[in-house]
């Protein structure tokens, strides 16, 4: 056999290093949708300890590797064309409907969501997050597991406009801010709205608690963080049981909303 | 489809649009530069689930650092590579779950369909490669495997012009030795007695 030319083989080999690659559907308009907040994101600064926000647009948009799934999510709910010939029909529907909930919030104004028709009941906070892989999008189970570098998305359900602080406290008591130091924006009430920023999981393992705060005015992070640990000291040191109390936290008028994960495999 | 070329006034006529609050501005850069942008990271990393995370971390981070862009310095595409670079290294810092090393040379391999005699060379070289200190090794893949000059791969690099060339000629003598210990070797194993 010729043995080949030193020189060609390690061309050939550079060569053979460069990989090309052709971008995602989408791929510039997802970046383009990750710029608009550059402001908020920047008032939210990475956590020094435990998991980390990123950077995402507020409202509808998902950043980074959630969008493609986001996006999928959002044509799934879309009514289909032939759909829209109902349309005219519910017209009729929707136009009595908004008579019955005029009268409603005349009656009781204040306490409804503005996103779609559903509301939601009372003084009513929920949060829940997606886990995205960049292709698929899903709704994550309470008590899930994930692993370090896994991304989520919060997202919100609330009945009233607020100021919401997301933190989280894992069972070595570490709590993490996730919304920044200052009091941002308030938040609008709605279903399933996303918060501006993912979240980054780090490596510590075990159960990690995701405790929402909803106030009226800006609350001080910090102040909320020590009384955050505070009841996880007075909880055992443990995060399962865990259930902060407004009142206990020394925010009467504060809603609180929790979920659970489990991190590194572990278990809750 | 194509990506549209632009000239470098035109960029920089966009980047100062974009520094003057027009967003949109920074969408045909965005077009012109994805692709070589996220082969660039492909290359530099291989991590296919990962390649398009830092391109949109990377052109994230350029528009935000927009104003510290200087483009007497150096273009705007070897400002972004430069970004995504660091971007690669943050990456490979942190520990992978699923990756190895191993996977990183099926890739190369799988990528390339480099002919059968050829083979055992190439992994040969793949291993050396990875063996050479990181410096050597980026500058390899930059100058030889994305064909940047010297000049571009030092401000990619962030070192000097005569820094890139050092190493290039370190890493090429390194993997020449490879070569030539692969051809020493089948040269033994067919040698007749």
């Amino acid at each position: 056999m010729q043995n080949p030319d030193p020189e060609n083989l390690l061309e050939a080999f550079a060569a053979s290093r460069k990989l090309d690659w052709n971008p995602s559907q989408g791929f510039a308009r997802r970046v383009m949708s990750g710029l608009a907040p550059a402001a908020e994101a920047e008032t939210a600064p990475t956590a020094a300890r435990g998991s980390r926000p990123l950077p995402g647009s507020f409202g509808v948009t998902v950043p980074g590797p959630l969008a493609a799934g986001w996006e999928r999510l959002c044509r799934l709910l879309s009514p289909p064309i032939g759909l829209r010939n109902l349309g005219v029909s519910l017209a009729c529907l929707a136009l009595a409907a908004g008579i019955l909930v005029w009268r409603a919030e005349r009656i009781d104004p204040g306490q409804r969501s503005d996103s779609g028709p559903t509301r939601i009941k009372g003084e009513e906070f929920r949060i829940a997050f997606l886990a995205g892989n960049g292709v698929a999008l899903r709704e994550v189970g309470e008590g899930e597991a994930f692993q370090a570098g896994d991304k989520l998305q919060p997202l919100y359900s609330s009945a009233r406009a607020g100021y919401i602080s997301l933190f989280s406290i894992d069972n070595a008591g570490t709590v993490s801010s996730y919304s920044g130091e200052g009091p941002g924006a308030a938040s609008p009430p709605g279903q399933g709205r996303s918060l501006p920023f993912a979240v980054e999981l780090d490596d510590s393992r075990g159960a990690e608690l995701f405790i929402a705060v909803r106030t009226s005015t800006p609350a001080d992070h910090r102040v909320l963080e020590g009384e955050l640990r505070r009841a996880w000291e007075e909880n055992g040191r443990r995060v399962s049981g865990l259930s902060p109390r407004p009142a206990r936290i020394g925010l009467p008028e504060a809603r609180i909303a929790t979920f659970r994960i489990a991190k590194g495999g572990g278990t809750l | 489809m194509p990506a549209m070329e632009l000239t470098r006034s035109q960029e920089e006529a966009l980047i100062a649009r974009a520094l003057a609050g027009d967003t949109q501005a920074f969408g045909p850069l965005v077009e012109r530069y994805q692709k070589p942008l996220l082969s660039f990271i492909h290359t530099l990393l291989r991590k296919p689930d990962r390649v398009e995370d830092i391109g949109q971390e990377t052109f994230i981070k350029a528009f935000r650092a927009l104003a510290t862009h200087d483009p007497a310095r150096a273009a705007f595409s070897t400002w972004l590579f430069a970004i995504a670079r660091n971007g690669c290294i943050d990456e490979l810092r942190r520990p992978s779950l699923v990756r190895s090393g191993l996977q990183g040379l099926e890739d190369a391999q799988a990528a390339s369909y480099p002919p059968r005699d050829k083979e055992a060379v190439f992994i040969r070289l793949e291993r050396a490669l990875d063996a050479l200190p990181r410096e050597q090794r980026e500058t390899f893949t930059l100058v030889c495997a994305q064909g940047l000059t010297l000049e571009e791969a030092a401000i990619v690099l962030g070192c000097p012009t005569g820094t890139v060339k050092s190493r290039l000629n370190r890493a090429r003598e390194a993997l020449r030795r490879t070569v030539l210990g692969q051809e020493a070797e089948a040269g033994g194993k067919n040698a007749k007695p």
